[in-house]
């Protein structure tokens, strides 16, 4: 314990600077006379950046959700440094994001204490997962892509089907841009990091076009420390190279105020080298992965009357990944898997107002995903069929000493078919929010949810015949009860002050395991059952007089195996590997705007990463130790218009801490990054 | 603000919970002199984790991280798969760490340690005559030749799928290539020029072979619960001198594919336990009949060894990698004689008497 708390002490006592740094110019700034000056902080309205959140299916403010929900945008990507989806989620409350090793390797999302494929990732409201394996690898989506991010921690099957047992991620890209407008630029970084991005933007009448093309790439040859025992030998990172190209094109239609048609396409390629794990002093790798990913999203949103508004959302996704590793035979020839996956989904919907306080959603999802590979024991179609309705009902009570609260029933019906293996699953949801009367400048919210989930067996699940391992046709959904409370505080003093806070309970059976059958052979079976509880809290303060942003969160959790997995198992009650006990994130930026000067921003951030100790071994002998991670960036922007340069240098892991995320897989030590772009806007 | 944002900062970071205590880098031991050496294989996601152990016998104590004790904590490896004993020294290999170490038994103290990158080197075979050590590299097909004075690579020999046991008789080198089930080949490879001679096929997935009193090898297949249909576990007979098949056994279920031949006159196998997953219980053959006893030892054990001076049976249990194992030892008879614990994944055996 004294060590840690020295040690953290030592960090704060490097923090303490900085962020003082960060705030000077604005402290120094503040003191300067203003008209805003003079308004009370207790009447002034503080942008909360608060969007429309779907977590019913409902468009609604986050305040009204009954389930807890995070929103990121841009500002938070500031405060992260992410390049990657990945390093913005890991600064959400209740979100572990596993990276096995920095820069182009592989990053999976574990929500809650459970794993990547119970938490359902979607792209502008389609779900994106690969069904072969249902995991998102994160680094391959760029936070340049990206204008927000919706995190809705807690099962959510009632609306969005199979697998949301953990929550659901929603990442809504940047639109076409309003304006003709050329963009270009230019990173540079540590560890032969190199990025350039291009985009030009088109506005004509009722049609706004955006294409953007982007190019990055890094060596990622890293040196890190290699402990036997008392030894530690110095070593480099090899074969972690990683280079990707993505083509985006966006462009909206908007025929009136009320109906509009929007494109989205990617096309995304990349080619990584595959380090390994890091057993021993001498592993040398040379395995190569390359993955394509291209995907077409058209979305038409319209209305009928001020009740009914309906859409449309088509999307086409295919994924191609091609593995190889000459070291490794299987014969006489080099191991070599590659698969194919195609998935085509249709999904209309309507919402309708039906009164002022009743309001519901109805929709359906068809999907047809296509998959085969010499990983896969044949090739396989499978459908998919959803049906769910939403409601919300705001009840206001015959008297005024009780306040008005928000019902929210949901339920749906889905079928999952492929040749062999059929499931059909209702997942009924019921949310209630419960907004309480104002205390001065405090707006206090509680809610609850609870829900019954599930989540489908996966394509290699059912149909693995590669090395080392065997599908199962005969798997079962496995099956979930969600339960989460909690409340929210609003508060109008020294700006803007949000604090929430959520309980949550997930009791999961049936969960899937990979387990050994023979020599070196597993195969999954559905034997586990673990029960992950915890608490997640956040802080968001929003400064007056534009002095800066401060995100405070921390989440504790349990994650346990609660029966058997075989007769005399003695782990029963032990932590799940990988699921930590204990995250918190600070993060602070700080933004200066000054009108009609050649300066038009400056600004500067700083976030600290707390990941508690995580167990690597199921009867809880081995762990990792906790890590803190720093990072920190200046930016700044100059106009010269109709030209805008800016510029960025961030620093990662500040404190050059020795650490892994996963075992066996070192992540960087310090790095520093530099990024310049210039804007031309008419 | 300035006053605000520290004390946020120092409650996040000071109010987390501690790291546990670090696990035991070993302890200080003396060496054996007469005694079973275990070498257990760690888990597999746990860089360092092989270690050894050892039952004294003249002490009747367990000794763990006997490695540790005399390298003042460095540890062997990942996923300590082989071990054998050679003129006063353990030879020990590691296929996640790709390494061969070797240890002085009297002193414990690493006189060598041999990487080879991209190798997941994974049994090992000592020819004292040739003053060879050969190693089987599980992923690559193939099979190392080193000069057992100099532990240099001299040749590699291309193989089948997954090679793991061998056996030496007769000037020829006898590697199975299991395929994990999916091959079915036993090569004979002459010692002399470390070319295939020929290639034998047997049952589904030879995993380990062994050379009987009759001067026969023994070769024992795992079967393929996967294939379609699936098969079952077998032994198959060989001649060295010949080069052929003589003999086998089909078993009614799956096979671990570990055998020692004892020298009571019998062959022990480990079976495969239904619904368990590291292992299965000891069939007893008789070497002259052929007869077999299945179920000799009832339980579900991931190593097996016999130990020819005392006729005695040594079963390891790894408790599913669920936490330390355990070892057995059963009389000739299949009488338990005493239990001794081990470290985690208790895997191959050894004896200095």
């Amino acid at each position: 314990m004294g060590f840690f708390v020295v040690q953290n002490l030592l960090h704060t006592l490097w923090l303490t600077p900085c962020l003082l740094f960060v705030c000077g110019f604005n402290l120094l700034a503040s003191e300067q006379p203003a008209d805003s000056t003079s308004v009370s902080d207790t009447s002034r309205v503080y942008e909360l950046r608060e969007v429309l959140v779907t977590a019913s299916r409902i468009p609604q403010t986050a305040s009204l959700s009954a389930a807890p929900i995070t929103n990121l945008d841009l500002h938070t990507f500031e405060q992260s440094n992410a390049s990657s989806l990945g390093g913005v989620l890991s600064m959400v409350p209740g979100l572990f994001v596993k990276d096995y090793g920095g820069g182009g390797s592989l990053q999976t999302i574990a929500q809650r204490g459970l794993g990547p494929e119970h938490t359902v990732v979607l792209l502008n409201g389609m779900r994106v997962g690969n069904p072969q394996h249902n995991i998102v690898d994160l680094a391959l989506i760029s936070t340049d892509e990206i204008e927000r991010i919706e995190i809705l921690h807690g099962g959510n099957s009632a609306s969005y089907g199979a697998d949301a047992v953990a929550g659901v991620v929603n990442v809504v890209t940047k639109g076409a841009v309003k304006s003709n407008s050329i963009r270009a630029a230019t990173s540079i970084g540590s560890f032969g990091y190199r990025k350039i991005d291009l985009s030009a933007g088109l506005s004509s009448g009722l049609m706004m076009t955006t294409a953007g093309y982007r190019e990055e790439k890094g060596r990622n040859n890293f040196p890190f420390v290699f402990e036997n025992g008392q030894d530690k030998v110095a070593l480099v990172r090899q074969n972690a190279d990683f280079s990707s190209r993505l083509g985006t094109l966006s462009s909206e239609i908007g025929f009136d105020s009320e109906n509009s048609l929007a494109l989205h396409a990617r096309v995304f390629s990349s080619e990584r080298g595959i380090p390994g794990a890091v057993s021993g002093p001498a592993i040398s790798s040379v395995a190569r992965q390359i993955d394509n990913d291209d995907l077409a999203q058209l979305r038409y949103a319209g209305s009928s009357s001020a009740a009914i508004r309906y859409h449309l959302g088509l999307q086409y996704h295919y994924a191609k990944y091609r593995y190889s590793d000459p070291q490794f035979l299987v014969g006489s020839l080099p191991l070599y898997n590659e698969s194919n996956v195609s998935e085509v989904r249709v999904e209309p919907g309507v919402n309708v107002a039906l009164t002022d306080n009743l309001r519901a959603a109805l929709g359906f999802e068809f999907a047809r995903a296509d998959a085969k590979g010499n990983s896969l024991s044949n090739e396989i179609r499978r459908t998919s069929q959803g049906a769910f309705c939403s409601v919300e009902q705001k009840i206001i009570p015959w008297t005024d000493a009780l306040p008005a609260f928000y019902v929210y029933p949901a339920l749906r019906f889905d079928r999952i078919a492929t040749s062999q293996h059929v499931l059909s699953s209702w997942s009924p949801q019921l949310g209630l929010v419960v907004p309480l009367k104002q205390l001065g400048a405090i707006t206090p919210t509680l809610r609850a949810s609870v829900s019954r989930n599930f989540s489908a067996p996966t394509f290699n699940m059912l149909y693995y015949a590669g090395g080392g391992g065997v599908g199962n046709p005969r798997l079962r959904p496995e099956r979930s009860s969600s339960f989460d409370v909690g409340g929210s505080l609003d508060c109008n003093f020294l700006g803007r002050q949000t604090a929430t806070l959520s309980y949550f309970d997930i009791d999961m059976n049936d969960r899937i395991q990979w387990v050994a059958t023979g020599t070196m052979i597993v195969t999954p079976k559905n034997i586990r059952s673990v029960r992950s509880r915890g608490i997640e809290c956040s802080y968001r303060w929003i400064m007056p007089e534009g002095l800066g942003e401060l995100n405070a969160n921390y989440t504790s959790s349990s994650t346990r195996k609660i029966a058997e997995d075989f007769a005399g198992d003695p782990n029963v009650g032990t932590q799940l590997i990988y699921v930590p006990q204990e995250m918190a994130n600070v993060s602070f930026s700080s933004t200066k705007v000054f009108e009609n000067e050649p300066v038009e921003k400056i600004g500067g951030a700083i976030s600290m990463m707390y990941t508690g100790y995580v167990f690597t071994t199921e009867d809880n002998a081995s762990f990792l130790p906790s890590h803190t991670i720093m990072n920190c960036s200046v930016f700044a922007t100059l106009a010269f218009m109709p030209c805008r340069v800016s510029l960025r240098v961030e620093a990662n892991n500040v404190f050059d801490e020795s650490y892994q995320v996963i075992s066996l897989y070192p992540m960087p030590g310090r790095s520093f990054r530099a990024t310049l772009g210039i804007e031309l806007t008419e | 603000m300035r006053f605000t944002v520290l004390p946020l900062v120092l409650l996040v970071l000071v109010g987390c919970r501690n790291d546990p205590a670090g696990p035991n880098n070993g302890q200080n031991s003396r060496p054996i002199e007469r005694g079973v050496y275990v070498l257990n294989e760690g888990d597999f996601n746990t860089p360092n984790d092989a270690r050894l152990s050892a039952l004294d016998i003249d002490r009747d104590i367990v000794v763990t991280d006997l490695f540790e004790s005399g390298n003042a904590g460095a540890h062997l490896g990942t996923v300590g798969d082989d071990m054998k004993f050679h003129n006063g020294r353990a030879y020990i290999v590691m296929s996640r760490s790709q390494n061969l170490v070797v240890m002085n038994l009297s002193t414990l103290a690493k006189e060598a340690e041999v990487f080879f990158p991209g190798s997941a080197v994974h049994d090992l075979l000592i020819d004292s005559v040739g003053n060879r050590l050969f190693l089987t590299r599980l992923f690559s097909s193939s099979v190392f030749v080193l000069n057992l004075s100099t532990l240099t690579v001299i040749d590699s020999i291309s193989v089948g799928s997954n090679p793991q046991g061998m056996a030496l008789a007769n000037g020829k080198l006898f590697v199975c290539n299991s395929g994990y089930g999916s091959d079915k080949t036993v090569s004979v490879v002459s010692t002399g020029t470390n070319d295939v001679i020929t290639t034998l096929t047997v049952g589904d997935g030879p995993t380990q072979a062994a050379l009987a009193s009759d001067g026969k090898i023994w070769v024992a297949c795992t079967g393929n619960a996967f294939a379609t249909p699936p098969t079952t576990g077998s032994i198959f007979m060989v001649d060295p001198v010949t080069n052929t098949k003589v003999d086998s056994l089909l078993f009614s279920e799956n096979l671990w594919g570990t055998i020692s031949i004892g020298s009571d006159g019998y062959a022990y196998v480990l079976g495969v336990t239904s619904g368990n997953f590291y292992g299965g219980p000891v069939h007893r053959i008789s070497t002259l009949t052929k007869i077999i006893i299945t179920n000799f030892i009832s339980g579900t054990y991931y190593g097996l060894a016999f130990d020819n001076v005392v006729r005695e049976i040594y079963v390891a249990d790894v408790k599913n990698f669920s936490g330390n194992g355990e070892a057995k030892i059963y009389t000739s008879a299949g009488a338990l004689r005493k239990t001794f614990a081990a470290q985690k994944g208790p895997a191959v055996f050894c004896f200095k008497r």
